[in-house]
């Protein structure tokens, strides 16, 4: 029994210090001389959410208090690699590799009573890559400009066998709620149906590759750059334009109308560290019964390894693309479909971390977004990468 | 003997990359572990208030076999400039809790289980022996709500999942440093009401907490 006490402490202790080392070295960079810009840094990451039902809406990304100079530009591209799976028939197995093998129907969306289910319901088994084009240019020394071009791809996508093998290595079981009932599904297969009040909004099995997105444009206005006492302060303006051509598969792309959203962004400095923050929020032109608006939050914390180089830890609060439905939140025959389908309205939360880098004409910037609360209304899993160059 | 040898080890790897004192202008981080008690029915004075979901449930099953103390384990990470005698700096906190209650009339039951993910701002004075803190700051709080409930002889169910995106929470404590490790105690209040949907009354999941822990200096 000692022993076993002993072995037991003796591993607890060699992981602590192996952290405790981790963290001692990571934080002996040399103290920046950022005298006169204090509160900026190379910014949060940029990456807006990837969620399959909020693609064709106005994303709203986190971004940098500051703004390009006077007759600065910068040109980039970038991709978003997004693995989404939800199953909301996954815990009666109404929805398995059969079902979607002989294509999904209204039945297979019926609760397990064979009644129409109030509210969302879900199969989403995609891989989307947004890539996009960037063009930022200074107007004035605190007033920036940005015009963003995406072109979107659904598809069975590669990163399912390796998520299904994470969630095993940590213990998760892909054939419960935690594994979001993946195992249920045929790896890298794609399907695309939303079920609202017993009737498809989207169904979809059919692939589509670099289909257009509709463009946006953005107004960054530096407020104030704060100092030792007061942080940064940035007003971000965002509008996505309207392409009406929904013919197909371009609905899923494309919203039809005009969005708005802002984003009061401050900025504060602590020697080497930066902390951001931003709150918002989103009105969608033409929801197709989904939410009119959306509201987001988020911080971020950034380590500066150098004047060059940083990492980054952003957490994103939004609220959910499915507004509250008529679905009762108790029943008499156990938990039910409608009940656990509840959670897809809730505000939802992800955690991303990555890397910047910005030289005087480069710049590049890459990292992971989890989102960590699992409620079906965000996406698994993000990869995104994005360069550029800076004149 | 060996536990003994790597327990020696690491204590004098933290002394040799120890804080060694504070001087005028140099940032500081810490990284805490801390436990306590956290009472979720008294509201955060000036920001709180009563919340009344577990009330209306009261008012059908009878009183709460429990009171309404929840024991948060937290972790936190904490960053400070300083400048001679203050410091300021920025901090980011995870909570963790679950709580069952349970009814005196019926077998009723409420079980919940909380994660939040707090972030704010922190304020340090630099003492001889002792460095007081306050600080205040937001974040969001998620939660999963098991009703299983007896009425008039039949059982219903009902699962809540949520999440509070605007919580407030202001804290005060103290840091007393142990050379590179060192003692924390805080006492927090926290603003985080969720409305749960199966009566449509809010549940508090932050209150009045007091929390002690120790931290290591970076």
């Amino acid at each position: 029994m000692t022993f076993i006490i002993t072995q037991f402490m003796s591993m607890k202790i060699k992981g602590f210090s192996i952290i405790l080392a981790f963290f001692q070295f990571f934080f002996l960079g040399e103290k920046l001389a950022l005298a006169g810009r204090e509160n900026f840094g190379l910014g949060p990451l940029e990456i807006r959410p990837q969620f399959l039902v909020n693609q064709p809406f106005l994303g709203m990304s986190p971004e940098n208090t500051l703004t390009l100079k006077n007759g600065e530009s910068r040109l980039s591209f970038g991709i978003e690699i997004a693995n989404t799976f939800v199953n909301t028939q996954g815990p009666t197995e109404q929805i398995t590799k059969k079902e979607t093998a002989r294509g999904l129907t209204l039945t297979d969306f019926l609760d397990k009573d064979g009644n129409t289910v109030n509210g969302f319901s879900l199969y989403l088994d995609a891989e989307s890559k947004r890539k996009k084009v960037k063009y930022r240019y200074g107007l004035t020394d605190s007033l920036e400009f940005k015009f963003e071009l995406p072109f979107v791809s659904f598809d069975g996508g590669i990163m399912d066998s390796t998520i299904e093998s994470v969630h095993s290595m940590i213990g998760i079981s892909n054939f419960k709620k935690g594994g979001a009932y993946r195992a249920l599904s045929e790896r890298n297969r794609y399907d695309y149906y939303v079920v609202k009040d017993g009737q498809f909004i989207f169904a979809s099995s059919k692939q589509i590759f670099n289909v257009r997105g509709e463009p946006n444009m953005d107004l960054k206005w530096n407020l104030s750059e704060g100092g030792k006492v007061m942080p940064a302060a940035s007003l971000k303006l965002s509008y996505k334009f309207a392409n009406t051509d929904r013919s197909g598969e371009q609905k899923l792309i494309r919203s039809g109308g005009v969005d708005w959203g802002h984003y009061l962004i401050l900025s504060k400095g602590f020697d080497n560290w930066i902390v951001y923050f931003g709150d918002g929020q989103t009105r969608i032109g033409n929801s197709h019964g989904f939410a009119s608006s959306l509201f987001h939050r988020f911080m971020s914390m950034e380590y500066r390894f150098s004047e060059e180089d940083s990492f980054v830890f952003q957490t994103v609060s939004q609220s959910s693309i499915f507004p509250t439905s008529s679905a009762s939140s108790r029943s008499s025959k156990g938990e039910s479909q409608e009940q656990r389908n509840s959670n897809l309205s809730v505000p939802t939360s992800v955690s991303a971390f990555g890397y910047k880098f910005l030289s005087s004409s480069f710049f590049w910037e890459t990292g992971i977004v989890q989102d960590y609360n699992n409620f079906g209304n965000e996406t698994d899993f993000v990869f995104f990468w994005e360069m550029g160059v800076h004149w | 003997m060996k536990l003994l040898l790597k327990l020696s080890l690491i204590t004098a790897s933290m002394l040799i990359f120890t804080f060694t004192g504070w001087c005028n202008d140099d940032s500081v981080i810490y990284l805490a572990l801390q436990n306590g008690n956290q009472d979720t029915g008294s509201p955060a004075p000036l920001v709180g208030r009563k919340d009344t979901y577990l009330s209306a449930l009261e008012e059908i099953h009878g009183d709460l076999k429990e009171n309404r103390d929840v024991s948060p384990i937290i972790l936190s990470f904490d960053f400070y400039k300083t400048n001679g005698s203050f410091a300021s700096g920025f901090g980011l906190e995870v909570h963790s809790y679950n709580k069952s209650y349970s009814f005196e009339n019926d077998s009723s039951s409420v079980r919940l289980s909380a994660v939040g993910l707090l972030y704010g701002l922190n304020f340090y004075y630099r003492g001889d022996f002792w460095f007081p803190f306050i600080g205040f700051g937001t974040g969001n709080y998620s939660v999963k709500v098991q009703e299983e409930l007896n009425l008039e002889g039949s059982k219903t169910f009902g699962t809540v999942f949520g999440q509070v995106d605007k919580p407030f929470f202001y804290k005060l404590g103290v840091r007393i440093p142990l050379n590179g490790i060192g003692i924390v105690l805080t006492q927090q209040y926290t603003s985080a009401d969720i409305m749960v949907a199966t009566e449509n009354k809010p549940l508090s999941l932050g209150g009045t907490a007091s929390f002690f822990g120790l931290y290591y200096t970076f």
